[in-house]
């Protein structure tokens, strides 16, 4: 996505160029554009990233420091252009960044489990807390449900508690997600990073991307018994 | 006639650089030191450790070597030698009673291994490490998040040496990867505050006597000190009841 941003920065400052009659260097004119890029800018959160709103121009006053008394001022004029296309190139990433999430979510469904795991051939099971039980990955189970496995809340609180509840000891507290659920992948394309939790009775899914976690659960266990 | 000079010097300038990061970064590493020679090392002034018996030198590979060692006052300790920078490094050095964890590779667990080095006399059967995480939950601006707890264990015999090391076991790799990935594709904004990363997972140990009870080496003595580089950490000693038993 980003590369379609430098894209359009290429198809502007092609267009100044053209119609430029004293033509700059272009070397110099690509340094220009990236000393333009430097700018003072605050963050602001949009839809679980963080989003740049370029506010000051610090690499145009560079520039117009260094240019503006070389040669008249025709230097200035030769490459202001430039640095003005630098530091709008900003809008133009923060425009890709606006963009983006909202396409990622009309292709990859935040609410369905095929795009946090769209290929299990090669995954299986390790168990992270003693408390699990000896089984294995069903990937046949797993094969029949994908579709119809469904997203519900995460009840984080409850979990907790419960956790606690169940015995007063801590040395005996069960996990209520004992295995994690490796080498499967997100599916192409999403740039996502999982880390997936496997509930104790195989019907439900934890699971972490950067951003957030989601919780998924199928009527039937994607479990069965290890050798 | 001038051009031809500066580029004359340019070349000499990215031979010397090339055959600089050759030299400090690239070159195979030369012969371990000898026996003597480690010893000096660790006994000159600023280490002061008084060796009694450098133990054995393992190399965990062609850079990197773990060096267990005694003391005249019968500390038993570890040595992490490094070639680093065209030399034989010391990276690391304790004399404490705690097993400790050397990340080679930070970023690779494969490259993680667990290494001991605890005095005869304590009479150990066993010795236990733990993979912990502590069960934990967060709900911020309606966002849940439920983090399970994590305890991964494997068992390493303490035979006739005093001294022993393991890999981490495939399992806890497969977590510490999923583990890491998540951490660096969430890094932060640097610029932005207000952010705090998750807690991490810790590593822990029991040792276990000849009459079955989880005990804490304690002989010779607790004193023991340590002076690690950044790859390098203390595993917790974890008491009985710190941990979940079957």
């Amino acid at each position: 996505m980003n590369l379609l941003a430098w894209g359009a920065i290429f198809i502007l400052a092609w267009r100044i160029y053209s119609k430029q009659s004293i033509k700059p260097k272009i070397w110099k004119m690509t340094v220009v554009i990236f000393l333009g890029l430097f700018s003072f800018s605050i963050n602001l959160p949009y839809m679980d990233q963080q989003i740049k709103l370029a506010i000051l121009p610090l690499g145009l006053w560079i520039l117009y420091g260094i240019y503006s008394r070389k040669d008249e001022g025709i230097s200035w004029d030769k490459y202001r252009k430039y640095a003005w296309l630098g530091f709008f190139a900003n809008y133009i990433f923060l425009a890709v960044s606006l963009i983006l999430p909202l396409m990622h979510s009309g292709i990859y469904s935040n609410s369905e489990l095929s795009t946090y795991l769209s290929d299990i051939n090669k995954g299986f099971i390790i168990k992270t807390h003693p408390s699990a039980a000896d089984k294995i990955l069903d990937r046949n189970s797993f094969h029949v449900q994908i579709d119809r496995i469904e997203e519900e809340p995460v009840y984080s609180e409850q979990w907790y508690q419960e956790a606690f509840e169940a015995g007063i000891e801590r040395s005996k507290l069960e996990e209520r997600f004992p295995y994690l659920l490796v080498g499967t992948e997100a599916r192409w394309g999403s740039g996502l990073h999982t880390k997936i939790f496997v509930e104790r009775d195989g019907k439900g899914l934890l699971i972490s991307t950067d951003q957030k976690q989601v919780y998924f659960r199928a009527e039937k266990t994607l479990l069965k018994k290890g050798e | 006639m001038k051009r031809k000079n500066v580029l004359l010097l340019l070349v000499f300038i990215i031979i010397l650089t090339g055959g600089m990061v050759y030299w400090f970064y690239l070159a195979p590493p030369a012969t371990f030191p000898d026996k003597e020679k480690i010893k000096d090392t660790l006994m000159n002034r600023h280490n002061r450790i008084n060796i009694a018996e450098i133990q054995d030198s393992i190399f965990l590979d062609d850079e990197h070597v773990y060096i267990p060692f005694t003391t005249k006052t019968e500390s038993h300790g570890i040595s992490l030698w490094e070639w680093k920078k065209h030399e034989w490094q010391l990276t690391s050095l304790s004399t404490g009673n705690m097993p400790l964890i050397w990340k080679i590779e930070p970023d690779d667990p494969a490259t993680h291994y667990i290494m001991w080095n605890l005095h005869p006399k304590n009479n150990l059967d066993y010795l236990t490490f733990y993979l912990i995480k502590e069960r934990g939950y967060s709900v911020t601006e309606g966002k849940h998040q439920y983090d399970p707890g994590v305890q991964m264990d494997f068992r390493a015999e303490v035979e006739e040496q005093s001294y022993g090391y393991s890999p981490i076991p495939p399992e806890w790799q497969e977590y510490v990867e999923a583990e890491n990935q998540q951490m660096e594709a969430m890094k932060p904004d640097p610029f932005f505050a207000g952010f705090f990363p998750p807690t991490q997972y810790y590593f822990g140990w029991q040792s276990i006597s000849k009459n079955g009870t989880i005990e804490y080496p304690s002989y010779p003595d607790n004193n023991g000190f340590g002076s690690g580089g950044q790859s390098t950490e203390d595993l917790r000693f974890l008491n009985e009841n710190e941990v979940y038993q079957k």
